[in-house]
């Protein structure tokens, strides 16, 4: 049985949210509106029209790759990536090929394990196809409203070895972009978009085989991408078995994922290696950064899903239930005042009756926790002192009680149960006071 | 730097790299002017490899504030193709790319 | 003294009622009618909005005679070349491509030439897409030579020159990115000017080449230069490449002394003068300037024999990027109507920016071109002004050099360092030869620094006509 590796990388496309575009001050909100309503001569690539780079787009690359602990690259540009598509309407894209604002960054997973990242970088959005039929002719049906609009990329290197962990990957990178709040990365409406490439390592009795790898396309879902992944390992195992055919600089290929059929299919026949004739964008002059400013970025990072999780985790709290209350500031408020200042309260306890759902963090959150851990008062002396306290303080109850009124009895083991904080026992509490009661005052 | 004359078939290649469909009696006719020009320019390869000074200070790290302002109407942007349908503009069907 | 007027005297005599701005731009569209069939300086002549134009200037005149204060080229015509988008006026390119494009927005210089009040005529002839050092590359018909009909005007912004030397517009706007604004004045006998990089605003013009394109203008003389360029000059929010140094007052700054200005002559260039009447013309000039009490020296620019190969891989890589928006869908008409040397340069800049060519020829372009950008770099430490040639001949005859690419991309040897290099230069006439054509020689400073180029420039003008 040859033993198999999957080698997976992962690009992701993270839609910004800035207002405007990444080189014209046309809306970058887009999603929804009539088509070509909202273009200029800069994205729609009219002649004469010339780029200029939306600054907090990129601070928010910057962001974003110091938050993915990448080392930022102080000086940087710009580059052409050159090719001819309709939805493309400069025949080419503003992207960044060699000095990437951000580069060798990492994700840690939970089990400890490094996904490395190679690069985080700034790019424009292309216009959106739209394929339809008409009078019997299959055409298409271009909107440049998303055209220019601010694009990060960010790729990591062929390190993750299963389904499992591009998942894992992916919810981290998906958490760490909401964190730092650069984008609402909303997977319905294309705001965060994957790419997996697959391939696998076959060792068998002849030796160490790499098969050809594998880009797949069209995937809007951390589960597709999952499922996507894994359907596409067993493809090329099996294709393997069969062909023997191994990965070479030009035999990378592109393929959808079909979300009915859970399976990948070819997108193109024949693939030639794509020549994009990078060269840096001279319409665009190079960045220099000040390491200062880099720093101030950082230093004003919000804290990011990992420190949150830890920070609860040492309070007590359990890894798992820490994962899911970090996001609720209103629940994590009461943790730590909680952790603070009452110390006989068991944080581990309280964040898991949260998390269940027994303690309504809306209400009286100590009482409820009190009556789900209480403790009955077993010493009847004490029982009796709290009992003497109450028929003290309450002549009125225990006159009307003697006279009759029987109600008055539920009244003033009520008023027990609240002195004693709950620990006594109801039933305990009414034999004694009747006891009392009956003595007569 | 790339010797020996460029051929027809890369004349081909290059015209379909920059989308431009060129016939047969044009690809012979520009490659022998494309062969002089590529072997002309060929001669920077006789420029020694020493690392040039640093330019002074020139423009650098120009960006704008992020700030909407008002974009074209539709009937602006599309007015000028001769190809549209509703807002739209269109093409025969391509063949999904990336 | 050009008979032609300028456009000191234009608002001179505007201010003075010697005639209404209105009569004035009709003698101009008059003649332009009558004169351009011949020269086929413009492929499109706006005369109902420029008529429209004037009537209005006449109105703002008769409010308020101060208003030269506030648009210093009010009533002036001129035209701008055919690469100049001009907001829902025909826009071609020089190009059957474009042949019926209306931009939806004017070039950032189109405006402001506008708001300072001068009043356009048409579009100008030019190479298509700016390929070309004569004019034969439009699609609409080279322009001729108004000082000989059977040579052309220069290029590629053919249209300009001609369209000022035959005194059609006062001035018109150029572009220079090889030598485009400063030869074809040199051919025409007018004033050319190329900015350094980054001084005037590419915002909505066709681009050629984006690390080379300088706006320019031609002029019928230095002053003119000098005063259009504190119009056309400074930053703009839709340029990220243009420069936010100050703009200087240019025309106050003419008359400085000029003597023990120092005066490079590249030794480089000395040999190559073969022509007869382009030596003369150089000769004449250094003369002038010794007279002037100049002192002339001999500096070394040991890089400048690669320029024009540096030249010919940078331009048609940026090229062959820049045209790539050209595909019919939203604007214009389908590749094939690119021209030869279009397709040409496309071709060229694809091949040397490809995989497995790129480092060896745009790279090392790149790498030579900084080089001479340094060579200059130590010869302005040197001296204060370079003397240069501006092309290898006077104008051409039509048809004389369109057989052979090559050797049209050799005749750009004066011209094209300055573009590497991003510094400025100004073409200025010195005479005619025996023929009546034009010679010329063209002054070159160091970045940001045409105000003493005009200084020089306008003092050397002087003395030629004394």
């Amino acid at each position: 049985m040859p033993e198999t590796t999957p080698i997976i990388g992962l690009e992701v496309h993270v839609e910004l949210t800035t207002d405007s575009k990444m080189f014209c001050a046309c809306s970058a909100d887009h999603f929804g509106k009539e088509p070509n309503s909202q273009t200029c001569p800069v994205c729609l690539g009219l002649p004469g029209a010339l780029p200029v780079p939306n600054q907090k787009a990129i601070e928010a690359t910057l962001k974003l790759g110091l938050a993915l602990n990448c080392c930022v690259n102080l000086q940087s540009h710009f580059d052409r990536k050159q090719y001819f598509y309709p939805d493309l309407p400069k025949g080419y894209q503003i992207s960044q090929y060699q000095h990437p604002f951000c580069s060798e960054g990492q994700i840690i997973l939970d089990s400890g394990k490094i996904i490395r990242v190679e690069r985080v970088h700034l790019e424009e959005d292309t216009g959106k196809l739209q394929h339809t039929v008409e009078s019997g002719k299959k055409i298409s049906l271009i909107d440049f409203n998303r055209s220019g609009v601010p694009l990060v990329e960010i790729v990591s290197y062929p390190d993750i070895e299963s389904a499992a962990e591009a998942k894992e990957y992916l919810k981290k990178i998906h958490q760490i972009i909401r964190a730092v709040g650069v984008s609402t990365a909303d997977m319905e409406k294309g705001q965060m978009r994957l790419e997996p490439t697959v391939n696998v390592q076959i060792n068998d009795e002849t030796g160490s085989h790499f098969t050809p790898l594998v880009e797949i396309k069209n995937i809007n879902s951390f589960n597709f991408a999952a499922t996507a992944i894994d359907y596409e390992i067993s493809r090329q195992v099996e294709q393997f078995s069969k062909d023997k055919k191994e990965k070479t600089a030009s035999n990378k290929q592109t393929r959808g994922f079909d979300n009915n059929r859970k399976t990948t299919f070819v997108q193109r026949q024949k693939e030639e290696a794509k020549d994009y004739r990078y060269f840096p964008e001279p319409d665009i002059p190079p960045f220099v950064f000040e390491v200062s400013l880099i720093a101030s970025i950082k230093a004003c990072l919000p804290e990011l899903p990992e420190n949150k999780i830890q920070s609860l985790v040492s309070l007590g709290v359990e890894s798992k239930y820490a994962k899911i209350l970090y996001t609720d500031k209103s629940v994590t408020d009461i943790l730590y005042h909680f952790a603070k200042n009452m110390p006989d309260v068991n944080i581990g306890k309280l964040a898991s009756f949260i998390a269940n759902k027994k303690i309504r963090v809306e209400g009286d959150v100590y009482i409820q926790y009190q009556a789900l851990t209480r403790q009955r008062i077993n010493d009847q002396s004490e029982l009796e002192k709290f009992i003497d306290t109450v028929i003290s303080d309450n002549h009125r109850a225990v006159t009307d009680y003697q006279n009759g009124k029987t109600n008055a009895l539920g009244f003033l083991i009520g008023q027990v149960i609240k002195v004693s904080q709950c620990q006594a026992d109801p039933q305990t509490v009414s034999r004694l006071l009747l006891e009392k009661l009956g003595l007569g005052q | 730097m790339a010797q020996g004359k460029i051929t027809p078939e890369e004349v081909k290649k290059i015209a379909s790299l920059a989308k431009l469909n060129l016939s047969a009696p044009e690809i012979n006719k520009f490659t022998p002017q494309l062969a002089a020009i590529i072997d002309y320019v060929g001669q920077l390869s006789a420029v020694e490899e020493k690392s040039p000074p640093i330019p002074k200070e020139e423009v650098q790290s120009v960006s704008r504030t992020d700030e909407v302002h008002p974009s074209l109407t539709s009937k602006s942007a599309l007015g000028q193709s001769s190809s549209t349908q509703k807002n739209y503009f269109v093409t025969k069907a391509v063949i999904d790319n990336d | 003294m050009t008979k032609n007027k300028t456009i000191s005297q234009i608002t001179t005599e505007l201010a003075c009622k010697k005639y209404s701005v209105t009569e004035l731009i009709k003698e101009y569209l008059d003649r332009i009618k009558s004169e351009n069939p011949k020269l086929n300086a413009f492929i499109t002549i706006t005369e109902k909005e420029a008529l429209q134009e004037a009537q209005e200037a006449d109105k703002t005149l008769s409010q308020n005679p101060n208003i030269f204060l506030e648009k210093p080229l009010l009533g002036v015509p001129l035209a701008h070349k055919d690469l100049f988008l001009t907001k829902n006026i025909k826009t071609t390119a020089g190009s059957r491509l474009l042949e019926n494009y209306l931009p939806q927005y004017s070039a950032t210089v189109v405006k402001k030439l506008s708001k300072a009040g001068a009043i356009s005529l048409g579009k100008l002839n030019c190479d298509a897409w700016a390929h070309g050092a004569s004019g034969e590359n439009s699609d609409f018909g080279p322009t001729i030579n108004p000082a000989d009909p059977t040579r052309v005007s220069g290029g590629s912004s053919s249209g300009s020159a001609a369209a000022v030397a035959a005194d059609l517009v006062t001035f018109a706007t150029g572009t220079d990115t090889g030598g485009s604004t400063r030869q074809p004045a040199c051919f025409c006998g007018v004033i050319g000017l190329k900015p350094t990089y980054g001084r005037v605003s590419r915002s909505g013009i066709v681009a050629m080449a984006s690390s080379l394109d300088s706006i320019g203008h031609l002029t019928q003389n230095v002053y003119d230069s000098a005063l259009v360029l504190e119009t056309t000059a400074g930053p703009d929010p839709y340029d990220a490449t243009s420069s936010n140094l100050k703009v200087e007052e240019y025309t106050k700054l003419l008359k400085k002394p000029v003597e023990k200005l120092k005066i490079g002559i590249i030794k480089e260039y000395q040999d190559g003068l073969t022509d007869h009447d382009v030596a003369g013309s150089f000769a004449l000039a250094k003369s002038t300037l010794e007279k002037m009490n100049c002192q002339i020296k001999e500096i070394s620019l040991p890089h400048t024999k690669y320029s024009v190969a540096t030249y010919y891989i940078i331009m048609p890589a940026e090229v062959s990027s820049n045209l790539a928006r050209y595909d019919g869908l939203r604007y214009g008409h389908t590749r094939d109507l690119f021209g030869d040397e279009a397709k040409r340069r496309i071709m060229i800049g694809t091949y040397t920016l490809s995989s497995g060519y790129y480092d060896a020829y745009y790279l090392r372009a790149m790498k030579v071109r900084q080089l001479i950008k340094a060579d200059f770099s130590q010869a302005f430490a040197d001296v204060d002004i370079i003397l240069s040639p501006v092309a290898p001949t006077p104008a051409f005859k039509l048809g004389e050099k369109t057989n052979d690419p090559l050797s049209m991309y050799l005749s750009d040897i004066y011209t094209v360092t300055a573009n590497l290099a991003g510094i400025p230069g100004i073409a200025i006439p010195t005479g005619k030869n025996s023929s009546n054509l034009p010679l010329g020689v063209q002054f070159l400073a160091n970045h940001f620094q045409e105000a003493k180029l005009f200084n020089l420039a306008y003092q050397f003008e002087q003395h030629l006509h004394a």
